[in-house]
This record gives C-alpha cells, structure tokens and sequence, in this order.
C-alpha cells in the first residue's frame, strides 16, 4: 500500500527539532493482519509552527505519542531537539519527555482534584525543569498570559471549557517545552472559543520559542499554520505471512 | 508540589472511603495497642505486687483464691486458720516477716482487715537498690490501740472520712444492702496512707483484735438469740449469753477487755500464746530469700493443716492459663481486622488508581517516572495506614484510660494507660506493614501501566 502524504513548504536545511527517518511501530494485529505506524521522512525546524491533518485513526496520536517517546519505535531514527529518543531508556525518556514535550489534549486532562495553579505547578513537578523556588512565580506568570490570572484557585470543574484549555496551554508550557504537541486542542470548543485558543497556542509558542505541532480535523485552521502534513496512509496492514517472509 | 501533598490530595478527594479505611486501621490497630497495653500493665501491676510477699498461709483451698483473696483484696477466703500457725511462722528463722490478715467486714465494700504493725515494716524487694517501704502515711498516724483504723487512699478519697472521723463496719466482705452493720464497734480513723497503685488503697487496716471482737460480740448476740455454741474468746472466759434474750445480751468480757485496753499495749499478757484458739484469715509471709518460696510452701503444705501459696507463682499460672490465652484470642482477633483492613486498603486504592488511570496517564506524558508513579500509590496507602495507627493508638490508649479507672476502682490497682514497649510499637510496626504491602499491589499495577491506552481512552 502506497503512502500518501502530503508535507506542503518543507525547509531544505535548518537547525531540526524533529528529524524522522524509515520510523516504523508496530501497533497490534487486527484479524490476520499486523498494524504497523511508518513514516519514511519528517523533518521539522525548530521554531516551526506545524499542522497533522487527517482522519480519525490515520496516525496523527501514534506520531505524537512516538515524538514524545510515549511509545518506542520498532524501526528508524527519531530525533527529539537532537537527541535520538529510540535510544534512550524508560527512566530518560520520562525525563527527557518532561523537560523537552509540552502536552496540550483535546479533552484538557487536567487533574481536577488540584486547582488551576496547582495543575500547573504539578507539571513543573514533574518536567523538573524549573527551579523550584521559581516554580510559583511562573506559574502565576503562564496562567496571567493565557488571561486566567482571576482563577488561579478555581478547580476545573468549575470553569468553562474554554478556561480549561487555558490551563492545559499553561501547564504544557510550564517547563519550556521545545517542543509543543497539541492533539486536537480545539477539537472539543465551540468554533469562538475554538479559533482563541488556536490564536492563543501560537501566540504563547511565539513568545516561549517553541516547535508547534498542531493536530486537527479543521482543514482552514491547519492552512492558518506555515506547514501541513496529511498523516492519511501513516497506518498500513500488513499481512503476517508477508511480514514472516519479509 | 511533592509526592506527599499530591498524594495527601487525592486522599481528601474521596473523603468517605479514606475515613472508613481509616477507621478499619484504626480499629485494628486500636485493638491491638489495648489488648497489649492491658495484658502489659495488668501483668506488671498483679506481678509486681505479688512480689511483696513470698508466701501467703492460709486455709486449704484453692491457691489462687487464697492470693486474690489475701493481697488483692477480691475473692473470698478458703477460710481461717489457728493463730499458732503465725507464731510457728514468726518463729522461723527462715521467715523475715509474718503478717496476720484477719477479715470479715467491709466499709461500703472497701475490705476492713485485721492486721498489726508488722503490716506497715514490711519492704518491698527491688531488682536493684535497696528495699523500700511498701506503705508511707500521708498523714495522721498508725492505730495503736483497737478499733483504730488506717485507710487506704482510695477508701479515704471515695468514703471521704478524714482523721478522727468515726465509721462502723459491715458484715461481709462486700457491700450488699441490708447486711448488719455493727454499729456498736465504731472505729476511728488514726491514719490515711499514700496512694500506692496497688489493691492496699482499697483496704481499711485495724487491730486484727478488733475484727475478733466484732465478730465475738455478733457470735454472742447470735447464740443468745438462736441458741448454739459461741466462740470462747481468749484470754479471758467469755460469760454465757441466755439464748432467746437480745435485751439482756452481755458484751463479752474480752471484747470488753479490747476496748478497756485501746490505745494501751502495756497491759497484755506476756503469754507466748495469748490467742492460742483464736483463727486468722491468712499470713503473709515474707523470707529471708525468694529462693526458700517452693521449699517453704511445700513444707507447710505436708506438715500442718494450712496451705501456703507463692503468690507469684499463682499470679504467672493464671496469666499462663486463664488471661493469657484469653488476650492472645484477642490478640489474633485483632490481627486479623488488621488483614481486613489491609485488604481494604488494596481495595481502595486499586479502585482509585482504576479512577485515576487518565491522570496518572497525564502525570506520565508530564514527565513523572514510574517510580513516582510507584511511590504516589505507596504513599496514599502509607497515609490511609499512618492516621489509622494514629487515631487507633489514641483510641486504643485512650480506652484503656477509661477502663483503668473502672479496674482501679475496683482493683486499687493503678495502670499507666499511656506507656508504650517495644513490643506494642513492632506491633503496629506490623499494621503499617500490613498498610504498605496493600498498597504494592495497585502501586505495581500503576507503575506497569502503559499511558498511551490511558490517554487515548479519554
């Protein structure tokens, strides 16, 4: 089966935040088939603001997951910031992942024992990349920029979606991610609160520095980021037999 | 944020199942702290005072009734026997002190006991050190005539006589409503003593010639009503009462002898044998060494008629076989609401993680490591476990508290509710253990749990 991808105004050369070569994962076996992830090539900037579009199980999360080393690639190269996540243990791939990925979710995944600031703070926790006499006083700072400043002790049950989100862009931005993935951010907001907070996201990554990768269904809201991917063709099934013979 | 306080939280977010695993603990564990504490104290407190005296000589009967019955003041006595027997004692060069106990009447259930000076030299043997004085006068002074009483602590402080103070004993050794009070023999009170901690505060002390003529005078009045025999008092012959002809009742001329001599030793006959038909409830006896109790008992146990109990020996038997058993029962039953409880915990905390699998799932895609992952679940049952051994280690003292009130009221013996010994604190060492090896379960299936499922599922 033939990939398809489409991978609009790639830059030629740069200084790469995520460098993807013959990256292959395998994902279970359906019938009498294995589900296998493989992407030949990705290469994205640092800097760069980047949408993956595509339908519902076409791959987007499984990139993301592997990009965060949330999942271990079977096959390939894959660089993170310049360190190659394939090779790193457990134990550094959850630190590399705190220090280096900020996660922004289409349904927030806040912790809604703790409060809006402590949601934050306890990202800083565990990213460990604050200090942590500073860790207050940037949090408060990140909840100020995405204008929840008023509701640093609101619980998120309390609040509306909208204010959730802000928090999860707060908290994916606590320990100066390189690099932030954002699956479907916008996917569970009303088309206003919706385009604020796709406004929002690129506004914070403009001012923390940090490589966006934006997932979405809205092809219009992809097209307002520099570059797109079409993730459709990532997934393949392949037949055991073939495998076995491969 | 730390562990603890992350932790800490998602214990308060559920607050009705965290205080009822609480509870369970603290059920266990106050079970455990009380039933340790009591068998501890109550042990120390009966061995200890079963030390003061190496033997005690009594009527043939049951050992352990002569002990309770003779130093704790609780059961009731085998029965008399003659006074030679005392002397005999007294005599032995093996012997340090005999101690005569003669009783038969009560003060609103406190036990009036017939004794003489001898009584308050006895000293009690320490492991190290010198012996010291088992009875101090907290004030007033030692009777030194008949019908001159001492009370205990207790007995001064729940009667409220003081000194000079009179009463009138009751017959019986306890307060039953209705019973004959002999309110023609009043004593005086001369002495009140210290609070010892031991069944002493609950015992009034008298001339033991002052228990004889109480009860020769109620003999006398009882023949002279419903005919029969009368004690025959010694030294002096007692006249005949006329049977039938309470009015004309003479007090007996040796309990007016008593009287006649209160106050004043000086006039007693010089007799080897003054009382030589006259009984004694028990002898307290102590020796010249612990070690001569089993050869002593024995040699009065096959040689005269009266039977002689090492009351350390009876307090350890009845720990051994009737209390000990009894507090292990308790013991095992205790442990096992320790399991429940643990189980519980498990239970808990796998539901909770269970809740929790997205959270836990953020908390990795934030970055935490599996070991804090590991160690969070850890510490919840760790917290659910700590406040439960807390609040079970107050509950457990604190009833213990309560019921050494009620067992010094009706023991005088005093227990330290508070104390805590090695044995109680690896105890509870074992239900925080119980606590933490609950919470590995769901702490390693939390720690094996892969995120992407968790975060995806949501």
């Amino acid at each position: 089966m033939a990939t398809i991808m489409t991978d609009t105004m790639a830059p030629l050369t740069g200084d790469w935040d995520i460098e993807i070569d013959g990256l292959s994962i395998s994902l279970g076996r359906s019938g009498s088939d294995q589900v296998v992830f493989h992407l030949p090539e990705l290469r994205i900037a640092r800097g760069e603001r980047f949408a993956l579009t595509g339908p519902s199980g076409c791959g987007k999360s499984t990139l993301l997951n592997a990009i965060s080393g949330l999942v271990a690639p079977d096959t390939g190269t894959l660089k993170v910031a310049g360190t190659d996540v394939s090779r790193l243990s457990k134990a550094q791939l959850d630190a590399f992942r705190g220090a280096t990925i900020g996660f922004v979710f289409q349904s927030f995944n806040l912790l809604d024992s703790f409060s809006a600031l402590e949601n934050v703070l306890i990202g800083m926790r565990f990213g460990r990349s604050v200090k942590k006499a500073d860790r207050r006083e940037r949090a408060r700072s990140l909840l100020d920029e995405v204008g929840l400043s008023h509701r640093v002790h609101a619980k998120p049950a309390t609040m509306s979606v909208g204010e959730r989100q802000r928090i999860a862009i707060a908290r994916a931005l606590a320990n100066r991610p390189r690099v932030l993935l954002a699956d479907e951010p916008t996917g569970s907001l009303d088309p206003q609160t919706g385009q604020e907070i796709f406004a929002l996201i690129q506004e914070v990554c403009e001012i923390e520095g940090c490589t966006l990768l934006f997932v979405t269904h809205d092809l219009e809201l992809a097209a307002r980021l520099p570059r797109q991917f079409d993730c459709r063709g990532l997934i393949r099934h392949e037949a055991l037999k073939d495998r076995a013979a491969a | 944020m730390n562990l603890w306080t992350i932790a800490n939280r998602y214990c308060l977010s559920r607050p009705l199942v965290t205080l009822l695993t609480v509870l369970g603990v603290a059920l266990g564990a106050a079970l455990i702290s009380s039933v340790l504490t009591l068998r501890r104290e109550t042990e120390s407190t009966f061995i200890e005072q079963s030390s003061d005296f190496d033997l005690v000589v009594g009527a043939k009967g049951s050992p352990l009734q002569l002990v309770l019955s003779s130093l704790y003041h609780l059961d009731v006595p085998t029965g008399n026997i003659g006074y030679p027997q005392l002397e005999r004692l007294r005599a032995d060069s093996r012997v340090t002190a005999a101690v005569p106990f003669g009783l038969g009447d009560n003060l609103q259930g406190f036990r009036i006991v017939g004794t003489d000076l001898s009584l308050f030299d006895v000293q009690r043997r320490l492991r190290e050190g010198d012996p010291v004085a088992i009875f101090h006068l907290a004030e007033g002074e030692l009777f030194s005539g008949n019908f001159e009483a001492v009370l205990g602590a207790q007995v001064a402080r729940e009667t409220g006589l003081g000194i000079g103070d009179q009463f009138a004993g009751t017959h019986g050794l306890i307060s039953i409503a209705g019973s004959e009070t002999h309110d023609d023999f009043p004593y005086t009170v001369t002495g009140i003593l210290e609070p010892s901690g031991t069944s002493h505060d609950r015992a009034i002390f008298t001339t033991i010639e002052s228990v004889w003529g109480v009860h020769d005078a109620e003999a006398a009045i009882h023949a002279a009503m419903f005919g029969g025999s009368t004690r025959k008092p010694a030294p002096e012959p007692e006249p005949e009462a006329e049977a039938g002809d309470d009015e004309d009742v003479e007090v007996p001329s040796f309990l007016m002898n008593i009287y006649a001599n209160s106050g004043d030793d000086e006039d007693e006959p010089e007799s080897d044998s003054p009382y030589a038909d006259r009984e004694v409830t028990a002898v307290l006896v102590q020796l010249k060494t612990p070690g001569l109790r089993l050869f002593m008992s024995s040699e009065i146990n096959t040689k005269t008629d009266a039977m002689a109990a090492v009351p350390i020996m009876e307090m350890q038997r009845l720990y051994l076989r009737v209390l000990g058993p009894m507090q292990t029962t308790l013991l095992a039953v205790a442990y096992v609401v320790v399991v429940v409880a643990a189980l519980t915990i498990l239970t808990t905390l796998y539901q909770a993680a269970e809740r929790r699998r997205r959270d836990i799932a953020v908390m990795r895609a934030l970055g935490a490591r599996r070991w804090e992952i590991f160690v969070l679940v850890l510490l919840e049952a760790a917290i659910v476990t700590l406040f439960g051994i807390g609040i079970g280690w107050l509950l457990g003292h604190g009833g213990v508290a309560i019921a050494a009130d009620a067992f010094q009221g009706s023991t005088g013996l005093a227990i330290s509710a508070w104390s805590v010994d090695a044995v109680e604190l690896r105890a509870l060492g074992v239900v925080a253990l119980c606590g933490v090896i609950a919470g590995l379960v769901p702490a390693l299936l939390t720690y094996r749990r892969s995120p992407v499922r968790d975060l995806a599922a949501v």
